[in-house]
């Protein structure tokens, strides 16, 4: 049991952020039956913001204070890129068939990230971990855990996840629009007969869905870079946590984001190369569609032919 | 000018065959596959394995066939342990779980690490990242074993095989074979009432697709002489999606027109010093074509169909 305590933490660390996102991917499969595929540049976006919002801060200012800002900020440009995403790409093709939008997200994908390999010519950008208390040096501390550090950084995520997680919960459990969003999501029709709008319910869903996959994004941006490619594969990971936990079910999307964050880390534990991590989730998500599709908290969707 | 036609000859060459045969899968008979490009790779590496393990230096050309059979072989494989489980999802899963095969595939690839052998006597170990190539051989080896690095596929062999398997799609096409998976595409309950059997049609373009894909990778490699593990990136599956989309899915003739289309676009932009435009090009083009002009250039119809006298 040499340093499985350190992997199942790492995993946990990282499935908070897998978490974040699947949250957006399941919201918005559950109400316009999208994958939206774009949703991993909404991390992205969000990531690029927060480093422009923090190129903007004083060099001064500690770095304990400049995290919320930039997290808020990158909240709120993952949020207007999704407003805008879907009220240019996807509204118009509200009662297209699904491949139709299917085509549509993976276009739009690839224009945000062509679009952001614009800013700094695509070179990577980092947090600088010059300064004493500044955000690149606090996220190089570490606390011991099983034997290796685990940087303080990752342990905050988890709290941001379970916190962000719990208030969406609330959100959508608790409040009118909450109740709108489910409405829409039963039968979008029947809710705009009841006077719901559903348009601007299905943008507010992308909007938080979009916030979260930012506030993702800056998180992840502390640790490592930012550059246009890095909203892919944690894209394409919390699609499969979206999915492994019931797409739909926002219980279930964390649930299957802290899930994948462990099956990859426990790969690595049980001596798979670290190459081989990514396929990991790959191959989770084909057994998963084959043993159980409709996921731990869904209803079963398997074609019958 | 010769060598860059000659290069872009050869591209559009390959990206013609891999969009005839994507278009077998999604544009007759519906399935969205976003993995296409790892089917290629498939071709790409068996062709390279075959050609640096197994060359046989008297069959001169013929090796290209030694290394057709393997990647044929490989392809297919690949198709039927992907299309058992994944061929029952629904739609959008399925065109997921493609896309998982295809970065499972370049994954592995990227990680792929093979015993040098007589052909590598100072490398223990090729492969990796860098992938499986001769440009990077040492300048007596060229000469020591000019079989091995000799360029079978010229344009003409990659030209008579996008033929050949244009003229086999298209009475594919005008076949009950090809009506019974245009019927799944447009309705699979009513497919299904006239004893169509989905699983077994849905089964069979999987792999007549992905057979010709494996195809392409082979003509790829012997023209290139290099495999890379990029060959299965999702890019190049969005690509020939892209292909089907402009020239219209179920389109055959479509299909190739828009291959060599955007085969030569990327050289257009290199001219105009325009090159990292081409991702945002060809989101928009995707985008814009679905919105605008669904059908794409050619719809439905073959190059054919604009001969033939209507009869009314």
């Amino acid at each position: 049991m040499d340093n499985f305590l350190f992997y199942l933490v790492s995993g946990i660390c990282a499935g908070a952020l897998y978490a974040l996102i699947a949250l957006g991917y399941s919201m918005v499969y559950g109400i316009i039956k999208l994958i939206n595929f774009a949703h991993g540049e909404f991390y992205m976006a969000g990531a690029y913001a927060g480093f422009g919002v923090f190129t903007l801060l004083p060099q001064s200012m500690p770095g304990y204070m400049q995290i919320p800002i930039i997290l808020a900020a990158s909240g709120i440009a993952g949020a207007l890129v999704a407003a805008i995403t879907e009220r240019v790409a996807y509204r118009p093709l509200r009662n297209s068939d699904r491949l139709t939008t299917l085509l549509t997200a993976i276009g739009v994908s690839f224009l945000l990230q062509g679009l952001a390999t614009f800013i700094n010519k695509a070179n990577p950008l980092q947090y600088s971990g010059d300064l004493p208390g500044s955000i690149g040096e606090l996220s190089q501390r570490a606390v011991n855990v099983g034997g290796a550090g685990i940087s303080l950084f990752k342990i905050i995520y988890i709290f941001v996840a379970i916190i962000l997680s719990g208030l969406l919960w609330l959100l959508v459990m608790k409040t009118s629009f909450g109740r709108a969003v489910r409405a829409v999501s039963q039968d979008a029709r029947a809710a705009a007969l009841m006077g719901i709008n559903a348009d601007s319910v299905i943008q507010k869903t992308f909007m938080a869905g979009g916030f979260l996959a930012g506030v993702a994004g800056s998180l992840a941006a502390f640790q490592s870079v930012v550059d246009p490619m890095m909203g892919f594969m944690p894209g394409l990971k919390a699609f499969i946590a979206a999915v492994l936990g019931g797409i739909g079910s926002i219980p279930g999307a964390v649930v299957g984001g802290f899930a994948i964050g462990v099956i990859e880390n426990m790969a690595l534990y049980f001596g798979v190369s670290s190459g081989y991590k990514d396929a990991a989730a790959l191959v989770t998500l084909i057994a998963v569609l084959l043993v159980m599709p409709g996921g731990i908290f869904g209803k079963s969707s398997r074609e019958k032919v | 000018m010769g060598a860059e036609f000659e290069s872009f000859m050869a591209l559009a060459g390959v990206y013609a065959i891999l969009a005839i045969s994507l278009n077998l899968l999604c544009g007759l008979t519906g399935v969205l596959q976003l993995g296409h490009a790892g089917f290629f790779a498939a071709g790409t590496y068996a062709a390279a394995i075959t050609s640096i393990y197994f060359t046989i230096p008297q069959l001169g050309f013929f090796n290209i066939f030694i290394s057709l059979a393997a990647g044929v072989t490989a392809s297919a494989i690949f198709a039927l342990l992907l299309g058992i489980p994944c061929l029952r999802l629904r739609g959008d899963y399925l065109a997921i779980a493609t896309l998982g095969f295809g970065e499972i595939m370049r994954l592995c690839l990227n990680n792929l690490q093979l015993p040098g052998g007589k052909m590598f006597p100072d490398d223990e170990s090729i492969g990796g990242p860098t992938g499986l190539s001769f440009t990077e051989f040492p300048g007596d080896l060229w000469t020591k074993f000019p079989d091995y690095s000799a360029q079978y596929a010229k344009n003409w062999v990659i030209w008579l095989a996008v033929f050949i398997s244009f003229i086999i799609f298209l009475n594919i096409k005008n076949s009950s074979f090809g009506r019974a998976m245009m019927c799944i595409r447009e309705d699979e309950t009513a497919a299904k009432s006239l004893g169509i059997s989905i699983p077994k049609y849905k089964m069979l373009a999987f792999i007549l697709s992905a057979v010709f894909a494996g195809t392409a990778g082979v003509l790829f490699y012997h023209h290139e002489l290099r495999a890379l593990p990029d060959n299965a990136c999702l890019m190049l599956s969005i690509e020939i999606l892209l292909m089907l989309v402009l020239g219209g899915m179920g389109s055959f003739s479509g299909a190739l027109m828009a291959a060599v289309v955007l085969a030569g676009l990327p050289f257009v932009l290199r001219h105009m010093n325009a090159g990292e435009y081409r991702q945002i090009i060809y989101a928009l083009m995707l985008i814009l074509i679905i919105r605008l002009k669904p059908d794409g250039l050619a719809g439905m119809k073959e190059i054919g169909d604009f001969f033939r006298r209507t009869k009314k």
